[in-house]
C-alpha cells in the first residue's frame, strides 16, 4: 500500500530537519499496523481453516439431501403419476430452480442407465454433456455414490421407480466451489484487513498530528524564541497527557522567568528613582531599555494547534459513508424504479447520481458564503446534519421517489462538507501551497474510494442494500462527532470574495483560449468520466457481465487505490513534466486511454478484465491531473486577478467541473441506450482523448504566444 | 349537560351496546340461523357447522334445499319472514339473487331484506349486483369470496402446459357465467391463449339443455381447443359427470375453477377453494354478526389468501398430457371417485 501524504507533509511546517516526531510517528505507524495486519490475518486464517473443515461434509450432506429429494420427486413423477421418463414435462425449469437455488450445485443430471441415455441435463458445459455417463450403483449400494467427473463430484441418486428401471439422477458438486468460496471469503477478510488497516493509519496520523506532532512543532518555536528571551509565549491546555504535563511546566516556568523579569524591571525602576545623580539615573535607565529590547514578558500569547490537515479525517469519512453504496447506486436505483415510467430505465437509473450533483453544485456557493460567515466547521456540522438523514431516508425510501429526494439531501450535505473542507484547508495553509493543501482533499477522495465500495458491497451483500446506508449514516455521523468534538470555530477574517464572475468576467473568461481548454477541454471531461464511467456504468456493466456485488466492489475500488498510489509521487512525475498543463494532458489521455481499451476487450481476457484496466487507468490519469489543474487555474486567474479577479476564475473552473459531474450519467445512459455497454466506454474515451488533443493543441499554442510576447531572455 | 349526566348517558349506551352479545352468551339461548342451499349440502356447511361448535357458539341450523329451482325461492322467503331468525345464510349465486336478492330491486318485498345475511359460493358478488363494493357491501348482508381470480386461473393454466385455444360452455342465463365468460374474455389478453365462447342452448321453458353438452363439447374439439375451461356454473356442475367424460372421450382436458367437479367428476385440474375451509371463513363472518354484534354493512367480502391446485392423475393418464415437474411438488394429487 502506498503510504499517504501524512499530515505535516500537508501543512507543509515541520521543517527542522532534526530527528523529531516524524520519526516516533513512522515507527509506531508501522508498528501498530503490523501487529494489527498480523494477528487479524492469524485471526482469518483460523477462521477459514475451521470453515473449510466445516464446510465440506456439511456441503457434502446439502448435496445428498437435495439429490435424495429430487429422485424423490421424480420416482413420484414416473410411479405416482404414471408419466414415462423420457415424457417428463418441464425438467429444465424444474432443474434450473434447483441450480439457481443451490449455487454449490453445479449440474443436475438425470440418466437412464440400461441404454446409458442423458434424457435431462443442466449446469453441464456443452463440451462434456457427451462424457456424462451413467455407472448404476450395484445392487445395494447406498444413495448418493460419489466419483469424481472432469473437476465435479458427481453424486448418483437411483430413481426408485417400479415403471422405469435403472434411471439414476446425478447431482454435480463443484470439486472447487470450497476453495472458491474460501477464496472470495478470503478477499473479503483481505478487504476489511486493508480497509481498516487505512482507516487506522489516516486516524494514528490525526491523533498524532494533534496531539503530538503540532504541540512539539510549538514547543519547539517557543523554545527558540525563548532563548531569544521572548518569554510570551502560553500553551492552552486541553487535555493533560505526557505533552499537557510538559506544557504546564513550560508554563510555570515562562510565568516564573517572567514575573522575575518584571521584579527585576521593578527594582531597576525603584533603583534609577532613587538615584539623585541625573547621570547615573540615565544610565541605570538606558540598562533597563537595553533589557526591555532584549527580552519580552508583555503580552501573552495562546498557542493552539490547528492545520489544514485535521480535516481530513473527518472528510475521508464522509467520503467513506458516502462511497460505501458505490458498487450498486445505479442497481438500487433500477430496483426503484417504476414498472411503467415513460422513461428508459436507464435513465432513472443514472438520475440519482445526477440530482445528487445538482443538489451538491446548488449547495456549494451558500456553504461558501455561509463558511465566511460562520466559519467552516459549523458549515461541515449542518452538512453532516443533512447527509446523516438523507442516508437514512434511503433505507426506509418506499418509492423511486423518494429515494431521489432523500438522495438530493445527502447531495446538498455533500457540497456543504466539501466547500467546508476546501475552505479549511484555504484558511491554514498560505496562498503558494495551497495545491499541496488541496491534496488533502485529494487524498480523502481517492481513500474513501478506495475503502468504501468494496466495504459497502460486504456489507451489502450481508445487510441488503438499503441497510448499508444505515452503515453509512452511522459513518458519516461519527465524521461530525469528530468535526463537532476536535476542530474549533473560526471565521478568516479578510478572505477574498469568491463569488462567480459576473457577464463581463465570463465573457472575458470565455475568450481566454487557456480558460477555455483547461475547463471545457479537460476538467470537464474528467469529471463526466467520474460520475459516466465510474459511478454509472462501471457497477451497471460489471453486474450485467455476471459478476458478484463484491467483485464490483473491489474492481471500484482500485480507481482510489490507483488515485492514492499517485499523489505522492506526483512530485517525480513533476519532474518529467515541468509544466502543469502537460501533467493535466498526461492525466487526462491515460484516463481516456483507459476508455478506449474496451474496444479491445478480447485482447485482455474479456469484458471484466478490461474494465477493471480501464478503472486502474482512471484512477491513475485522475491522480496525476488533479494537483496541476488546480495549479492550471492558479496561473489564469493570476492573470485575470484585476480584471476577473483569481478567485472567481477558480469558482468558475469549479462549476464547469461540476457540471461534467452533473452530465456524466446523462450523457451514458442516452449512449448506453443507442450503443450498450462496451461502445458506450470507448465513445466516452474517444471524446475525452480529442479533447485532450485540443486541450494540449490550445495550451501549446497560448505557451508560445505567451513566450512572443514576452522580454527576449525571460524565463517561462 | 352536566358532567354526571354526560357520563351517564355515557354508560348507558355502553352497556346498551354491551348488552345483546351479553344476554346472548349469558342467557345460552341459541342463535336461529337459516341456510338456504342450491344443490343440497356441501363441505361448506361442515366447515361452518365445525367452527361454531368449536367456538361454543350456540345456534339452531334450520336448512332448506332449492334443488337447483329457482321457482322454490318463494315460499322459502315466505318461511323464513315468519320465523324471523337471527341469520341467513345463502349458497350460490342464484340462491342469494332470489332470497336475499340484489342490492337494487324493483321488488323488494320478494326478498329477505331486514334479516342479517351471509351468503357463500357467490363467484361474482359485485358484478352480480349483490353488494355495493367488496369492502363495504351497502346492505344487511354480506359473505366470503371463493373464486381466485381469472387471472391466476389462467396463469394456472399456462403454467400446466402449452394451451393455446381455451374453449368455455356456459350457462347464458346464469348472472355468474356471463360475468365470468366476461372476465375471461378481458384478461385472456395478458397471455398468449384464445377463448373459444360456447353458450348452452336453451330449451322452451329457458332452462339449458343438458343434451347439447355432448355436442358442444365435439363443437370446441373441431374449433381446435386444447382445452375446455369450467367456470363456476352451477348448470355444468350438477352435469359435470357427463361433462368431464365427454371432454375426456374427445381427447380434451377440463380446467375447473370451482371444487365439486374435481372431487365428484373427472375434471383434470383446477386451481380452487377448500370448500370446508370456505364454510370456516363463512363462520367466522356470522360469528362477528351473531355475537360480535358488527353489522355485515361494515363486514367487507372475505377472501381466502391461498387455493389449491387440484390434479386428477387418473385424467393425466387417460389424456395423456402430464403436468411440468414444477406443478408435482406443489400440486394435490386426487384419483377419480370411485376409482
Amino acid at each position: 500500500m502506498s503510504r499517504l501524504p501524512s499530515p505535516s507533509m500537508v501543512s507543509g511546517t515541520t521543517k527542522t530537519g532534526q530527528p523529531g516526531p516524524r520519526g516516533i510517528l513512522g515507527k509506531l505507524v508501522c508498528f501498530a499496523l503490523a501487529l494489527l495486519l498480523v494477528g487479524q490475518a492469524v485471526l482469518g486464517w483460523l477462521f477459514l481453516k475451521d470453515f473449510e473443515e466445516e464446510l465440506k461434509p456439511q456441503l457434502n450432506q446439502k448435496a445428498i439431501a437435495v439429490g435424495q429429494s429430487l429422485a424423490g420427486q421424480v420416482g413420484y413423477a414416473i410411479d405416482g403419476i404414471g408419466i414415462p421418463v423420457d415424457r417428463l414435462v418441464g425438467m429444465d425449469e424444474f432443474f434450473d430452480d434447483i441450480l439457481v437455488l443451490n449455487q454449490d450445485i453445479e449440474y443436475l443430471a438425470l440418466v437412464r442407465s440400461p441404454d446409458n441415455r442423458l434424457l435431462y441435463v443442466r449446469g453441464l458445459p456443452d463440451s462434456l454433456v457427451e462424457n456424462m455417463r451413467s455407472n448404476l450403483p450395484e445392487e445395494g449400494a447406498e444413495p448418493g455414490r460419489e466419483r469424481e467427473f472432469e473437476g465435479y463430484i458427481d453424486l448418483a441418486f437411483p430413481v426408485a421407480a417400479a415403471g422405469e428401471a435403472g434411471v439414476v439422477l446425478h447431482v454435480g458438486v463443484g470439486a472447487n466451489y470450497v476453495h472458491n468460496r474460501l477464496l472470495e471469503i478470503l478477499f473479503e477478510v483481505l478487504t476489511v484487513i486493508v480497509v481498516t488497516g487505512l482507516l487506522i493509519l489516516e486516524f494514528l496520523l490525526f491523533f498524532f498530528a494533534m496531539h503530538i506532532s503540532e504541540p512539539a512543532r510549538h514547543f519547539q518555536s517557543a523554545l527558540k524564541e525563548g532563548a531569544q528571551g521572548n518569554f510570551s509565549n502560553r500553551f492552552t491546555i486541553q487535555v493533560m497527557d505526557e505533552f499537557g504535563a510538559v506544557f504546564s511546566r513550560f508554563n510555570l516556568l515562562m510565568r516564573d522567568l517572567a514575573r522575575r523579569y518584571e521584579d527585576f524591571s521593578f527594582e531597576a525602576q525603584e533603583i534609577k528613582n532613587a538615584q539623585i545623580d541625573e547621570k547615573l539615573a540615565l544610565k541605570v535607565q538606558g540598562v533597563h531599555d537595553r533589557m526591555e529590547k532584549k527580552f519580552n514578558a508583555g503580552k501573552i500569547l495562546n498557542l493552539r494547534a490547528r492545520t489544514a490537515a485535521q480535516i481530513r479525517v473527518p472528510l475521508l469519512l464522509f467520503f467513506f459513508a458516502e462511497e460505501l453504496s458505490r458498487s450498486f447506486l445505479p442497481l438500487l436505483a433500477a430496483r426503484h424504479a417504476p414498472n411503467d415510467p415513460g422513461i428508459p430505465v436507464e435513465m432513472l437509473m443514472g438520475l440519482p447520481i445526477t440530482l445528487f450533483m445538482v443538489a451538491a453544485m446548488v449547495c456549494t456557493p451558500f456553504g461558501r458564503g455561509l463558511a465566511d460567515r460562520i466559519g467552516p466547521r459549523r458549515v461541515f456540522l449542518v452538512g453532516a446534519g443533512l447527509t446523516v438523514p438523507g442516508f437514512i431516508g434511503v433505507f426506509f425510501t418506499q418509492t423511486y421517489y423518494d429515494f431521489v429526494v432523500w438522495r438530493m439531501l445527502s447531495g446538498a450535505g455533500f457540497g456543504l462538507m466539501l466547500i467546508a473542507s476546501q475552505t479549511w484547508v484555504e484558511d491554514h495553509v498560505q496562498e503558494r501551497h495551497r495545491a499541496t493543501g488541496m491534496s488533502t482533499v485529494a487524498g480523502s477522495v481517492f481513500a474513501g474510494l478506495f475503502c468504501g465500495p468494496p466495504l459497502g458491497a460486504i456489507i451489502a451483500g450481508r445487510i441488503g442494500f438499503e441497510a448499508t446506508f444505515l452503515v453509512g449514516a452511522a459513518v458519516a455521523a461519527v465524521s461530525g462527532l469528530i468535526v463537532f468534538y476536535m476542530l474549533d470555530d473560526h471565521v478568516e477574517k479578510r478572505r477574498p470574495t469568491r463569488a462567480l464572475p459576473d457577464l463581463q468576467g465570463w465573457l472575458t473568461l470565455l475568450t481566454d483560449a487557456r480558460f477555455v481548454a483547461a475547463s471545457f477541454l479537460a476538467a470537464f471531461p474528467s469529471r463526466l468520466l467520474l460520475t459516466g464511467v465510474l459511478f454509472f456504468l462501471a457497477p451497471l456493466y460489471l453486474d450485467e457481465l455476471g459478476n458478484r456485488p463484491s467483485t464490483i466492489g473491489w474492481i471500484i475500488m482500485l480507481y482510489g487505490l490507483a488515485g492514492l498510489a499517485i499523489l505522492p509521487v506526483s512530485a517525480r512525475i513533476a519532474d518529467w513534466f515541468p509544466a502543469p498543463g502537460q501533467r493535466v494532458a498526461l492525466g487526462a489521455a491515460i484516463s481516456g486511454t483507459g476508455c478506449v481499451l474496451t474496444f479491445l476487450e478480447p485482447v485482455f481476457g474479456g469484458a471484466t478484465a478490461t474494465m477493471t484496466l480501464t478503472i486502474l487507468f482512471l484512477g491513475i490519469g485522475h491522480g496525476i491531473m488533479f494537483s496541476p489543474a488546480l495549479a492550471v487555474t492558479q496561473v489564469i486567474g493570476e492573470k485575470h486577478r484585476d480584471t476577473v479577479g483569481q478567485s472567481s476564475v477558480i469558482t468558475a473552473f469549479r462549476m464547469v467541473e461540476q457540471l461534467g459531474l452533473i452530465v456524466g450519467p446523462v450523457v451514458s445512459a442516452v449512449l448506453v441506450i443507442c450503443l450498450g455497454f462496451s461502445k458506450t466506454i470507448v465513445v466516452i474515451g474517444g471524446i475525452v482523448l480529442v479533447c485532450t488533443v485540443l486541450y494540449g493543441l490550445i495550451s501549446y499554442n497560448a505557451r508560445c504566444h505567451a513566450a512572443r510576447t514576452r522580454q527576449p531572455g525571460s524565463l517561462s | 349537560m352536566k358532567m354526571a349526566t354526560r357520563i351517564g348517558v355515557a354508560l348507558l349506551s355502553g352497556l346498551f351496546w354491551l348488552s345483546p352479545p351479553a344476554m346472548a352468551q349469558g342467557a345460552q339461548e341459541p342463535f336461529e340461523i337459516f341456510a338456504v342451499l342450491w344443490r343440497g349440502e356441501t363441505k361448506v356447511e361442515d366447515g361452518f357447522r365445525d367452527y361454531l361448535n368449536r367456538r361454543g357458539i350456540s345456534y339452531n341450523l334450520t336448512v332448506r334445499n332449492l334443488d337447483l329451482d329457482r321457482d322454490k325461492a318463494p315460499a322459502v322467503v315466505e318461511e323464513i319472514k315468519r320465523v324471523r331468525p337471527d341469520l341467513v345464510y345463502t349458497w350460490g349465486t342464484a340462491t342469494t339473487s332470489s332470497i336475499i336478492g340484489k342490492l337494487e330491486t324493483d321488488t323488494p318485498g320478494a326478498h329477505v331484506r331486514d334479516v342479517p345475511g351471509v351468503f357463500v359460493m357467490v363467484s361474482y358478488p359485485l358484478q352480480s349486483g349483490i353488494v355495493a363494493t367488496l369492502e363495504n357491501p351497502g346492505r344487511a348482508a354480506t359473505g366470503v369470496s371463493f373464486l381466485p381470480s381469472v387471472s391466476a386461473q389462467l396463469k394456472t393454466i399456462e403454467t400446466y402446459g402449452k394451451f393455446k385455444n381455451i374453449a368455455v360452455i356456459y350457462e347464458p342465463n346464469a348472472s355468474n357465467s356471463r360475468v365470468n365468460v366476461e372476465e375471461l374474455q378481458r384478461d385472456i389478453r395478458e397471455f398468449d391463449m384464445n377463448l373459444i365462447e360456447l353458450p348452452v342452448p336453451l330449451l322452451e321453458n329457458g332452462r339449458p339443455d343438458p343434451a347439447q353438452i355432448p355436442v358442444l363439447i365435439q363443437s370446441a374439439k373441431d374449433k381446435g381447443a386444447d382445452l375446455l375451461y369450467m367456470g363456476p356454473d352451477s348448470f355444468l356442475v350438477s352435469h359435470a359427470n357427463a361433462y368431464t367424460s365427454e371432454a375426456i372421450a374427445a381427447g380434451l382436458p377440463t380446467f375447473a375453477s370451482s371444487q365439486d367437479p374435481l372431487k365428484n367428476s373427472r375434471a383434470m385440474f383446477g386451481l380452487v377453494t377448500d370448500y370446508y375451509t370456505l364454510g370456516k371463513l363463512a363462520a367466522l363472518q356470522a360469528e362477528r354478526i351473531l355475537v360480535e354484534r358488527q353489522h355485515p354493512q361494515d363486514l367487507p367480502v372475505a377472501q381466502l389468501a391461498r387455493y389449491k391446485l387440484w390434479i386428477n392423475i387418473d385424467v393425466v393418464r387417460e389424456v395423456g398430457i402430464y403436468p411440468p415437474m414444477k406443478m408435482i411438488s406443489i400440486a394435490d394429487f386426487k384419483t377419480s371417485p370411485g376409482s
